[in-house]
Parts: structure tokens; C-alpha cells; sequence
């Protein structure tokens, strides 16, 4: 299954669900989210930036084990 | 004598034990009594083994006599969502698909929680896979709330709620990816931690959605809670992506004196659909907390807050999917519809947009957090928007306007998992309806501690979480 009308097939066929709307909705809608806020993001993004931030934003109380 | 024992907090029963007042026996006969009374009204119990109980329990005793005995949870019964393995025994996950999956070894939280001297007495009904906000489980038994069995316990640590607000155990562990532990406590009654991301180590316990997912207690008080708390927080090295961030004393702050202590009131998001009558009782339990020398102070939250919610769900179904793909082809039929669509939809991600989805978490988070914390240290909001429903007005499976039900529930409680903050739900009343509600407090990353403060301050001037369901 690679997109969306193949998921689309396999919900017609295994589940006789009609929904190819309704399937790629969510995901449509998560998208043209994101597409909205693309100026957001560093052009560096990388997946520790997360980790790291919450580390940065921790009581400073606390060090590494 | 045995519904006494019952309805002691965990740390009352705690110190009676290693006091040996009583003994773990008798603790776990009290829960056994009350589990065979009432344990199928609430359907919360997965698996139970009555004798296997209590031979723990009487381990636990002997090992007291012999002054073996050294941990904090020494002897006291838990029981969990039927989603922490345990080596050798079945964790059906809520499912159909996993009903006869034997975890191949024990996770961390189970270990830590074993070292700890609690007992694990039996598996608790969840959602299916923990993928939903209401309780609902279509292919398993559904829990019911022990305050009305017609309403939901929320979800998806539905049975972990039920239990423990029933007193059928003294705490019971639960996962949040969206609200899971938060829904639960709010519904039931009852107090529920969920950590910052990465706080606990998630080795050996069933994966949702790993950006989004934690494990935390739901338990009778806020000290009850720490004291589960406070034994499986810390780094894992069989988890690399737990924190190594040292674990503080959860319990030494807990005074009931919040002088100097700023709380932010949401001025903007956080009620905006909240029913008025619980935006009316969340905005009164402010009232204890400033009687414990609080200052409240109002903040506006960033408008970028709004974008979290439907991107928990891209994260969420996306990651769901990756995990279950292989099943959704082969045995599809096996899944309840609103799981299977849930999951089917993240199929459709594109990649480009589930990675960038990930990396708005970072400036929102920075966002929210110069908004928030920059001024208060701790933010004070709704967990659910309206009372709790019934379990028949929710019921809506794969219907159309399910996935907008799962959003609008989320509304409070989804943002905090896509920014990976710390949440603590405390009972703060009784709706016109007779079910509880409650109020989150939020803190920074890792400031467990002063949420935690913050919650026993309010329980220390208030009785909500003495209240028990008359079933």
C-alpha cells in the first residue's frame, strides 16, 4: 500500500467501506496544516531539536545521571 | 475490617504494612473482596488470579518478617492496563489481535514497581491499543464509570480509572499519548500523572504512537501518585530515548504551602469550548490554591497552540500505522471499525508531512514556552470540555464524525502530549450530572515535583478525592 487509493481498494474490498473522502481527510487536513506553518521550521531541523528544548526548558536543579 | 483496609490511600496502606499493622494479605484480601463484589458492574478486570495473589502477598509478608523488606510499595496490591508485559504472562493490549500474546520479558515499569515490593494482582481493561479518548472498546469488554455504570470512564486507561476509583486496588499504572491517563482520572475521580516525554522508560510496555506516548500512575491522592511516581522515573538504559535528567524527591515538597508559587489561568484556547458548568467548577478550584498562598497570573496562549491538537492525530495515526500495517492487511477483521480507521488513515501520510509535523513540535513548544512558562510556573486548565457523557451517547464506532469527536475531546489534553509536557489531573467536584471532573496542572519539562506540589496543596484543603462511589 503505497497511497491513497490503494487504501482506499483494500477498505472497499476488505471492508466494504466506501471512503476514500473520508480516509484521506484527516490526513489531507493534517497536511495543508503543516503546509501552512513550513515557515516555522528551521532550516536545520533535525529530531533531537525536540529533546533538546525540553532538556533546555528543564528546573535547573536537575543534571545528568 | 477488610473495606477499611480497602479504602485507605496507597500510602496509608503502605506504612500499615511495613508497620506491620496489617499485612499485605490482608491488603490483598480487602482489594479481592472488593473485586469479587464489584469488579463485574465496572468490567475493569482483564485477568485475575485470586491465589496467585495472594501467594505474592504472603511473600511479601514473609519476606517483612524476615526484615527483607526495604522498598516503599512493600506488600501494597496494584494491578495495570493490560499493556505492561510481564515475562511469561499474557498482555492482550485491549485486543482481539494481541488476546494471546505472552511478553517474551518484563518491562522496566513492572521491574522498578517489583523492586518497589508492590504487588501485581491482575490486568486491567483498556481501549483497543490504547487508540481512544472515550473508553469504548469494540472487540473487548468496555469498562463502566463506578460512579454510574451508564457513563464512560474515558480512555484509554479505562479499567487503571475505574479500579482504582472503585478501590479494587490502591493504583494502577496507564499511558498517554492524547489524554489516556488524564480522561481516566478526570472521569473516575481520581488523581493521574502523566510525565514529560521521556521521563519514564517505555521498555516493555506496547507502543503506540513512541513520539507521543508515557507511562504514569493513576492512584486515590497526589501522594499516592508521587510514591508510584517516584519509583519508575529515571533513565533506562534498555529505553536510550529516557531522559538521564537525575529524578528529585516528589515527596519532599509536598507541604501543602505554595507561597511564592505563580499559577497561570489560560486567557485564551484552554475553555474556549468548555461547557460552562465545568469551566465554572475548574475555574473554582483556584480558590484552595490561592488559599495555599498562590499567586494566579493571566496569560495568553499562543495561537500556534490550536495547530497541536490535529497534528497529534497526523503523529499519532501515522505512527499507529507504521506498527500495525502488517495487521490491518491480515487480519483487519479482528480490529474494532474506529481502530481500524483511525489507524488506516495514517497510511495515507506522506512522509514529507509526518517528519515535518515532528519538527513543528520544537518552535511550538518554544512558543508555548516563552508564553507560559517565561511568566508562571505551573498552568492551570480544563482536562475535559464538558461533564461525562454516557457510554451510549459516545458510542459512535467509525461513524461519520467520529474522528471530529476524538479532536474536540482532545482539546485540553492533546496539545500537552504533541509539546511533551508534564500533566497532573486532580479531582475538583461532582457535575449537575453526579459524575467528578477536574482541573490539570501543567509544568515544565521535568517539573514534576511542582505540579505535584501544586495538586496536594488543593487535596490538602479539599475532600473531592475521599469521595467513593457507592456501588
Amino acid at each position: 500500500m503505497s497511497d491513497t487509493s490503494d487504501i482506499a481498494a483494500w477498505l472497499r474490498d476488505f471492508q466494504a467501506i466506501d471512503t476514500a473522502d473520508d480516509l484521506s481527510r484527516p490526513s489531507r487536513a493534517g497536511s495543508e496544516l503543516v503546509q501552512a506553518h513550513l515557515d516555522r521550521l528551521a532550516f536545520e531541523a533535525e529530531p533531537s531539536a525536540f529533546t533538546r528544548l525540553l532538556h533546555q526548558l528543564a528546573p535547573e536543579g536537575l543534571s545528568d545521571e | 475490617m477488610s473495606d477499611e483496609i480497602a479504602l485507605l490511600s496507597l500510602a496509608a496502606v503502605a506504612r500499615a504494612i511495613r508497620a506491620r499493622e496489617i499485612s499485605s494479605e490482608e491488603a490483598t484480601r480487602a482489594c479481592l473482596v472488593r473485586m469479587e463484589a464489584h469488579g463485574g458492574k465496572i468490567a475493569a478486570i482483564a485477568d485475575l488470579d485470586p491465589d496467585a495473589a495472594l501467594a505474592q502477598a504472603r511473600a511479601a509478608d514473609a519476606a517483612l518478617a524476615r526484615g527483607d523488606a526495604t522498598g516503599p510499595l512493600h506488600g501494597v496490591p496494584l494491578a495495570h492496563k493490560d499493556m505492561f508485559y510481564r515475562a511469561g504472562r499474557i498482555s492482550g493490549c485491549g485486543s482481539k489481535i494481541r488476546a494471546d500474546f505472552v511478553a517474551p520479558e518484563t518491562g522496566t515499569v513492572l521491574e522498578r514497581l517489583d523492586a518497589a515490593g508492590a504487588l501485581d494482582i491482575a490486568r486491567l481493561n483498556m481501549v483497543e491499543f490504547a487508540l481512544g479518548v472515550t473508553g469504548h472498546n469494540e472487540v473487548m469488554p468496555t469498562p463502566r464509570n463506578p460512579w454510574n455504570t451508564a457513563h464512560i470512564t474515558g480512555g484509554s486507561s479505562s479499567g487503571s480509572g475505574a479500579s482504582v476509583a472503585a478501590r479494587l486496588v490502591f493504583g494502577a499504572m496507564g499511558s498517554d499519548t492524547g489524554g489516556s491517563i488524564r480522561f481516566p482520572a478526570c472521569c473516575n475521580g481520581v488523581t493521574g500523572l502523566k510525565p514529560t516525554w521521556s521521563r519514564v522508560s517505555r521498555f516493555g510496555a506496547m507502543p503506540l504512537s513512541p513520539s507521543l506516548d508515557t507511562l504514569g500512575p493513576l492512584a486515590r491522592t497526589v501522594e499516592d501518585t508521587a510514591l508510584m511516581f517516584q519509583e519508575i522515573a529515571g533513565h533506562d538504559p534498555r529505553d536510550p530515548t529516557s531522559s538521564r535528567l537525575s529524578v528529585p524527591d516528589f515527596t519532599a515538597g509536598l507541604d501543602g504551602d505554595l507561597k511564592g508559587l505563580r499559577i497561570g489561568v489560560p486567557e485564551t484556547y484552554f475553555y474556549d469550548p468548555v461547557e460552562p458548568v465545568v469551566a465554572e467548577m475548574v475555574q473554582a478550584s483556584l480558590d484552595p490554591l490561592v488559599d495555599a498562598g498562590a499567586e494566579l497570573v493571566g496569560v495568553t496562549i499562543p495561537d500556534s497552540i490550536a495547530l497541536s491538537n490535529p497534528l497529534t492525530s497526523l503523529i499519532t495515526a501515522t505512527e499507529g500505522a507504521s506498527i500495525h500495517q502488517r495487521w490491518l492487511q491480515t487480519q483487519a477483521q479482528d480490529y474494532g471499525s474506529q481502530t481500524r480507521a483511525r489507524m488506516a488513515t495514517g497510511l495515507a501520510t506522506p512522509a514529507t508531512r509526518y517528519l515535518q509535523a515532528r519538527d513543528l513540535r520544537a518552535p511550538l513548544l518554544a512558543e508555548f514556552a516563552a508564553a507560559v512558562f517565561d511568566k508562571v510556573d505551573v498552568l492551570h486548565c480544563p482536562v475535559m470540555i464538558s461533564e461525562v457523557p454516557t457510554i451510549a451517547e459516545t458510542d459512535m464506532a467509525a461513524n461519520p464524525g467520529f474522528a471530529e469527536m476524538v479532536v474536540r475531546f482532545g482539546h485540553c489534553t492533546r496539545p500537552i502530549n504533541f509539546l511533551g509536557l508534564p500533566a497532573l489531573t486532580v479531582p475538583c467536584g461532582f457535575t449537575p450530572n453526579g459524575l467528578p471532573t477536574a482541573f490539570q496542572v501543567v509544568a515544565r519539562p521535568f517539573d514534576e515535583a511542582t505540579m505535584l506540589r501544586v495538586g496536594h496543596a488543593y487535596q490538602a484543603r479539599t475532600d473531592w478525592h475521599e469521595r467513593v462511589p457507592g456501588l
